[in-house]
C-alpha cells in the first residue's frame, strides 16, 4: 500500500501537494467559521448584506423563479443555497451551506497551485502559491461569509486555470470551457460582464502567440482537419453561447435581468452605477442627464488625469494591507525574477515588448511626483521587473488589465476589498510563478552538479511545509470546535436557568439555531445589528415576523418594557470573551443615540470562572411617562 | 570575479570543525546567559484597580479571594492596603494560599502601611503547575494592629466569584485587588516555556530541531559542505544557534506577564532565526548571480565579447543590485499609515512585515534611482536592438 503510494506520489509529483494545500485550506478556512468569527449568517462586521442572497435563495426553494436576478449578484450563487434549503431545511440548510462554502473557498488553493505548476512545473512555486492564497484574509472572509463573492473568487481562479490550460494546449473542449468558465464569471456579479467579455475576446489574440510566452506550450498532433478559424474562435463563442443560455433560461423562468436590460441586455443594467460614476466624476452632470455616451466621455477624458492618485490609493488601500508580509513577497518576487535574469546568460537585458515594463515604474516613479509611499514605489518597481523578464506575467497582467481599470475606475465609489481581491489573487500568481520559474532555473544549475541532494531538499522543504500548514489548520480547527463544545455546554445549562417565559437576546457571532434547538426558548438574534432573526422553537427558522410590530416605536427601551409587560423574561447570551457583557447597544429600531441597556447576572455558571447566566435589567418603572 | 566560480569547498575536517566549534561557542554563551536568566513579572496583563478599600479590618479580620492563573510558576501573590492613621505603621498580616479546603502556601508577613495605598507583596516556594487550578488567597491582620486596616477592592470583576469579607461574600462584581507574581530563574523561565507548548518539553524539542535544524541545513549548503557528516555539524550550529537565540529571547522577556503564553516571546524568536536564515538563503542564492557576473566578465565562450552587450550586461547588473537594496531597504523600514482597513482584520492586524530598522528615505530613494538605472538599461537594449537589426539588414 505504502509502495503503491510511493509509486504514484513519484509519478504525479504534484497530487501529493494539491491534496495536502487543500486540506490545510479546508481547515483553515473552517476555523474561523466553527468559531463564528463569520459565518453565511453572520459576515463578521454587521453590513448585513448577505440575508438578501439567503432571502432570494428560501425563495428560490418554495419555488419563486423570480427570486433570481443578475442585478443583484448572487443569480448563479442563490440556486446552490436555495438546493440546500430545499433539500435540508432552513437550520439543516444553512449549516450544510456553511460546510459548502468552505470547501469551496479552500478549492481556490490548489486551484491557484495547479495553475502555477503548469506554469513552471515546479511544485515549490505551486507550494508558495497554495501558502499566499490559504493566507489571503479576503478570500478566507469573503469566501464563507455569505457574500457571493465567493463564487467570483472562484470564477476568478478558475478562469485563470483554464487558460493556463489551454495557453499550454488550446484543444477546442478546453477553449469551449474556457468561454463558459469566463461567461459564470460575468453573470455572478454585475459589472464584472465588462472585464469578462475583454477577457474573452482578447483570448484568441494571445493564445495564437502562446508559444512566444508559455514555457510549456504543446503542439497539436497532426490530425489533417484544419480547425485554426474554430480553434481561434472558440473561447469568445463559448462566452457568448453560454453567457446567452443562461440569461435566456432566466428570463424563461421568470427571473429577471435588471432595470434597463431592455436596450442592451446585462450590459445597461448597471446604470445606476453609471450615474454615480459620471456624476462623482463630472459634477457638472445631473443624475437624471446621463446618458451611455456621458460613462464613455468621462472614461477617455476625466479619469485618466485622476489616475495617478487613484493608482497608488488603491494599492496602499486595498492591496498591500490584505496580503500578509507584503514587503517580503515583493522581496521575493523580485530575487526570484534575479536568478531568471541570471539564467539568461547571454542576454540579460529585457526584450522588447520586455521593455514595455518600464512603463510602469517609470511614469510613476520618476513623472509622478505625489509617490511618497515606499509600498507604492516598490510595487510599481516589482511588478516592472516581473513585467520586463517574465513573459507569461505580462500576459497574465494584460488579462487582469480591464479588472484592475475598472476597480481603478470605481475606486472613488464602490471598489471594496472583497473587489480587488482579483488583483491580490493576481499578485500571488505573479509571485508564485517568479519563485517557480527561480526554482526552475536553479535547478538547471545543480542538474550536473548535486541534482539528487537539491531535489531531497526539495522534497524536504515541501513535506516540511505541508505538515505545518495542515497542523496550523487542524490546531485551530481543533480549538474552534472545543470553544463551539464549551459554548454548547453553557447554553444546555443557561437553558436549566431559565424559566418557561423566557426570551433570549443575542449578539451576532452566534449560531441562532444551535442557541434555540440547545436552549428550547425564542431567541432574538444579532440584536446589536437590527435584530435580523426571531425565531420561535414551533415557528418559521427565518425572518423577524415577531419583531415587525416593534419596528415602529421610537426607542429601543419601550421595545424590551413592551416584551417584559407580555410576560417575557428576557435573558441575554453572547459567547465566552474573557469576561460577560455589562451592556449591548440594541438596534431594534434605531433610535439615535442608540441607548445601552444594562445587564444583570443572574447566576453563576459553575463550568467557567467569571461566566454567568445574565439578563436584561428590568426596563418596567423606567419609562418617561 | 573568479573568486565565485573558483572558489573550492573547505576541507571536510576543517568546516565540520569551524562549525563544531561555533557551536561549543553558542552552548557556552547560552549557559552563561541562561545562568543569569530571570523573570519577575506579574501573571495578568492587566493590573488590578485598587479604588476603594474593605474594612475597617480589625486584628483577626479577614478578606478572602479565589483567582486563576493561565502560566506555571506561581510564586507570590501582591495585594494592597492603607490604613487611616497618617504616619506609616509596621503591619503584620498572615497569608494563607487556599486549593479547596487545603492550604497549600501560609506565612506571616511584616510589613509597613500608610495613609497612601501601599503594595504588599507575598513571596513563597513556587507552585509549579497551577494551571487550572482554582486557589484561594486569605488576608489576616494579625494580631496587634493598633490602627484599623483597609484592603484594597477592584470593582473590574476580573478575578472568580467576589471578596469574601470575616466570611461574608461582599457584592458578584467586588474582587480583592490582587496579582498574581512570578519570579523564577535560570532554568524554570526554560521549562516554564516548554510547558506553553503542545507536548512540554518534547514539543520544545521539536520546535528547536525543526528552526534549529533548518538554519544549519541552509549554513551547510552555504559553506557547501560535501557530505552528510559536514552537514550534521553545521546542523548542530544551527540547534545551538536556535538555543542561544531563544535563551536571548527569555532574557528580553524577563517583565513581560506570561511572555510565553501571550505570543510575546516567539516573534522576537522568529524574527532573529527568521533574518539568519534569510541572510544565508541569500547567500546561496547569491552564487547564481556570482555566476553570471563571472560570466560577463570572464566570458569562456567569448559569446559576450561586444563592448556594446558588457556594458548592457554590466548596466542590468548594477540595475539588479540597487533594485534590491531598494527591496531590502523597504523590507527594513518602519511601518506605514495604514488608510483602509480590512474591518474583519481591525483587531487582527495584516502585517506587512516590517523591520523597523530604517526610515522611509531610503526604500523611495533606492526604488526611484533604480527606476532611473532600469531606464538606461532600457534605452541601451532598445538602441542595441535597432543597431542590431539594421546591421543584419545591411
Amino acid at each position: 500500500m505504502l509502495k503503491a503510494i510511493t509509486v504514484w506520489g513519484r509519478q504525479n509529483p504534484i497530487a501529493p501537494v494539491l491534496i495536502g494545500l487543500y486540506m490545510a485550506a479546508a481547515l483553515a478556512r473552517a476555523a474561523p467559521v466553527i468559531q463564528l468569527d463569520y459565518a453565511p449568517w453572520w459576515d463578521g462586521v454587521g453590513y448585513g448584506y448577505a440575508d438578501l442572497w439567503t432571502g432570494e435563495a428560501l425563495r428560490l426553494a418554495g419555488g419563486d423563479f423570480a427570486a433570481l436576478s443578475f442585478y443583484s449578484e448572487g443569480l448563479l450563487f442563490v440556486p446552490a443555497q436555495a438546493m440546500l434549503f430545499r433539500l435540508l431545511g432552513v437550520a439543516s440548510g444553512m449549516h450544510a451551506w456553511a460546510v459548502f462554502l468552505v470547501l469551496v473557498s479552500a478549492a481556490i488553493v490548489p486551484i491557484a497551485a495547479h495553475t502555477v505548476y503548469l506554469i513552471t512545473r515546479q511544485p515549490i512555486g505551486a507550494l508558495a502559491a497554495g501558502v499566499l492564497t490559504i493566507f489571503d484574509p479576503v478570500s478566507a472572509w469573503f469566501g464563507s461569509n455569505g457574500w457571493s463573492d465567493a463564487q467570483t473568487f472562484l470564477s476568478v481562479a478558475g478562469t485563470c486555470w483554464v487558460f493556463v490550460l489551454c495557453a499550454r494546449k488550446p484543444t477546442i473542449p478546453r477553449l469551449l470551457l474556457l468561454g463558459a468558465v469566463l461567461a459564470i464569471l460575468a453573470l455572478g456579479h454585475t459589472t464584472w460582464l465588462y472585464p469578462a467579455t475583454i477577457w474573452a475576446l482578447i483570448t484568441p489574440v494571445l493564445l495564437a502567440s502562446r508559444k512566444k510566452w508559455f514555457p510549456g506550450a504543446q503542439d497539436f498532433p497532426d490530425s489533417g482537419i484544419r480547425r485554426g478559424w474554430l480553434r481561434r474562435a472558440a473561447a469568445p463563442l463559448g462566452f457568448f453561447a453560454v453567457g446567452a443560455l443562461i440569461t435566456i433560461s432566466l428570463i424563461s423562468v421568470g427571473g429577471a435581468i435588471g432595470d434597463g436590460a431592455e436596450s442592451a441586455g446585462p450590459f445597461n443594467v448597471d446604470r445606476n452605477n453609471q450615474r454615480v460614476l459620471v456624476v462623482t466624476y463630472d459634477q457638472s452632470i445631473e443624475w437624471d442627464e446621463w446618458t451611455p455616451s456621458d460613462t464613455v466621455r468621462v472614461i477617455l477624458t476625466i479619469f485618466p488625469s485622476r489616475i495617478p492618485d487613484l493608482v497608488p490609493s488603491f494599492i496602499h488601500g486595498h492591496i498591500a494591507n490584505a496580503v500578509h508580509f507584503y514587503r517580503w513577497v515583493l522581496l521575493a518576487t523580485l530575487l526570484a525574477t534575479f536568478v531568471v535574469i541570471a539564467g539568461r546568460r547571454q542576454n540579460p537585458w529585457p526584450s522588447r515588448w520586455g521593455l514595455l515594463g518600464l512603463l510602469i515604474p517609470g511614469y510613476f516613479l520618476l513623472l509622478e511626483p505625489r509617490i511618497e509611499v515606499p509600498t507604492v514605489a516598490l510595487t510599481y518597481l516589482t511588478i516592472g521587473v516581473v513585467w520586463m523578464y517574465i513573459p507569461v506575467a505580462r500576459v497574465l497582467m494584460v488579462l487582469f488589465g480591464p479588472i484592475f481599470g475598472i476597480l481603478i475606475l470605481y475606486l472613488p465609489l464602490t471598489t471594496q476589498p472583497r473587489h480587488s481581491n482579483a488583483i491580490v489573487f493576481l499578485l500571488i500568481l505573479l509571485a508564485s510563478i517568479a519563485i517557480g520559474m527561480a526554482v526552475g532555473q536553479v535547478k538547471r544549475w545543480y542538474q550536473d552538479v548535486d541534482s539528487r541532494r537539491f531535489m531531497a531538499g526539495q522534497r524536504m522543504l515541501i513535506s516540511a511545509g505541508l505538515i505545518v500548514l495542515v497542523g496550523i489548520g487542524s490546531v485551530s480547527t481543533a480549538n474552534a470546535i472545543g470553544e463551539r463544545l464549551a459554548e454548547g455546554r453553557y447554553l444546555e445549562w443557561l437553558g436549566e436557568q431559565m424559566g418557561e417565559d423566557a426570551l433570549l437576546i443575542t449578539v451576532a457571532d452566534v449560531d441562532p439555531w444551535q442557541v434555540l434547538a440547545v436552549t428550547g426558548r425564542p431567541v432574538i438574534y444579532d440584536v446589536e445589528n437590527g435584530a435580523r432573526l426571531a425565531i420561535k422553537p414551533d415557528g418559521p427558522k427565518w425572518g423577524n415576523e415577531f419583531l415587525s410590530e416593534f419596528r415602529s416605536y421610537d426607542d429601543e427601551e419601550d421595545v424590551f418594557r413592551t416584551l417584559e409587560q407580555r410576560g417575557y423574561s428576557l435573558w441575554f447570551y453572547a459567547p465566552w470573551g474573557g469576561a460577560e457583557r455589562q451592556w449591548f447597544d440594541p438596534t431594534l429600531v434605531g433610535s439615535s443615540p442608540r441607548p445601552r441597556i444594562q445587564l444583570v447576572r443572574v447566576a453563576e455558571y459553575p463550568g467557567q470562572i467569571g461566566r454567568a447566566a445574565m439578563m436584561v435589567e428590568s426596563q418596567i418603572g423606567t419609562g418617561r411617562d | 570575479m573568479q573568486f565565485l566560480t573558483r572558489y573550492k569547498p573547505p576541507s571536510f575536517a576543517r568546516s565540520s570543525v569551524v562549525a563544531l566549534a561555533l557551536a561549543l561557542g553558542a552552548v557556552l554563551a547560552s549557559l552563561i546567559l541562561l545562568w543569569s536568566v530571570s523573570w519577575n513579572a506579574p501573571m495578568y496583563a492587566a493590573p488590578p484597580e485598587p479604588i476603594f478599600g474593605i474594612g475597617p479590618l480589625v486584628s483577626g479580620g479577614s478578606v478572602e479571594q479565589e483567582f486563576e492563573v493561565a502560566g506555571s510558576y506561581l510564586t507570590g501573590v501582591e495585594f494592597f492596603a492603607r490604613t487611616e492613621a497618617e504616619q506609616s505603621l509596621p503591619a503584620n498580616f498572615i497569608a494563607r494560599l487556599y486549593e479547596g479546603e487545603v492550604i497549600v502556601r501560609q506565612d506571616e508577613l511584616e510589613t509597613r502601611i500608610g495613609p497612601d495605598v501601599e503594595s504588599v507583596r507575598w513571596n513563597f516556594d513556587a507552585v509549579a503547575d497551577p494551571v487550572g487550578r482554582r486557589f484561594r488567597l486569605q488576608v489576616v491582620v494579625s494580631e496587634g494592629m493598633t490602627q484599623p486596616v483597609f484592603l484594597m477592592a477592584s470593582l473590574t470583576d476580573m478575578l472568580p466569584g467576589s471578596a469574601v469579607t470575616n466570611g461574608i461574600p461582599t457584592g458578584a462584581h467586588i474582587d480583592l485587588a490582587g496579582l498574581p507574581w512570578r519570579e523564577i530563574r535560570r532554568l524554570d523561565p526554560l521549562l516554564a516555556t516548554a510547558a506553553s507548548l503542545p507536548g512540554g518539553i518534547a514539543g520544545l524539542a521539536v520546535l528547536m530541531l525543526a528552526v534549529g535544524g533548518g538554519l544549519g541545513y541552509v549554513m551547510s549548503a552555504v559553506a557547501r559542505s560535501p557530505g552528510s557528516r559536514e552537514t550534521a555539524a553545521w546542523m548542530v550550529l544551527g540547534l545551538s544557534v536556535a538555543g542561544l537565540v531563544l535563551i536571548v529571547e527569555l532574557h528580553r522577556s524577563g517583565e513581560l506577564s506570561l511572555p510565553e503564553r501571550h505570543f510575546r516571546l516567539w516573534p522576537g524568536f522568529f524574527r532573529t532565526m527568521g533574518l539568519l536564515a534569510g541572510t544565508a538563503l541569500a547567500a546561496v542564492i547569491a552564487r547564481p548571480v556570482g555566476r553570471l557576473i563571472d560570466n560577463i566578465s570572464n566570458s569562456p565562450g567569448g559569446r559576450t565579447k561586444d563592448w556594446r552587450e558588457r556594458s548592457l550586461s554590466s548596466l542590468v547588473i548594477v540595475a539588479v543590485l540597487v533594485t534590491l537594496f531598494a527591496g531590502v531597504a523597504y523590507t527594513l523600514d518602519g511601518p506605514e499609515l495604514v488608510f483602509v482597513k480590512v474591518p474583519i482584520f481591525e483587531s487582527e492586524h495584516v502585517s506587512q512585515g516590517d523591520v523597523g530598522l530604517l526610515e522611509h528615505g531610503p526604500a523611495r530613494a533606492a526604488a526611484k534611482a533604480a527606476t532611473v538605472v532600469w531606464l538606461v538599461v532600457g534605452s541601451g537594449a532598445l538602441l542595441y536592438q535597432i543597431s542590431t537589426r539594421r546591421r543584419r539588414m545591411t
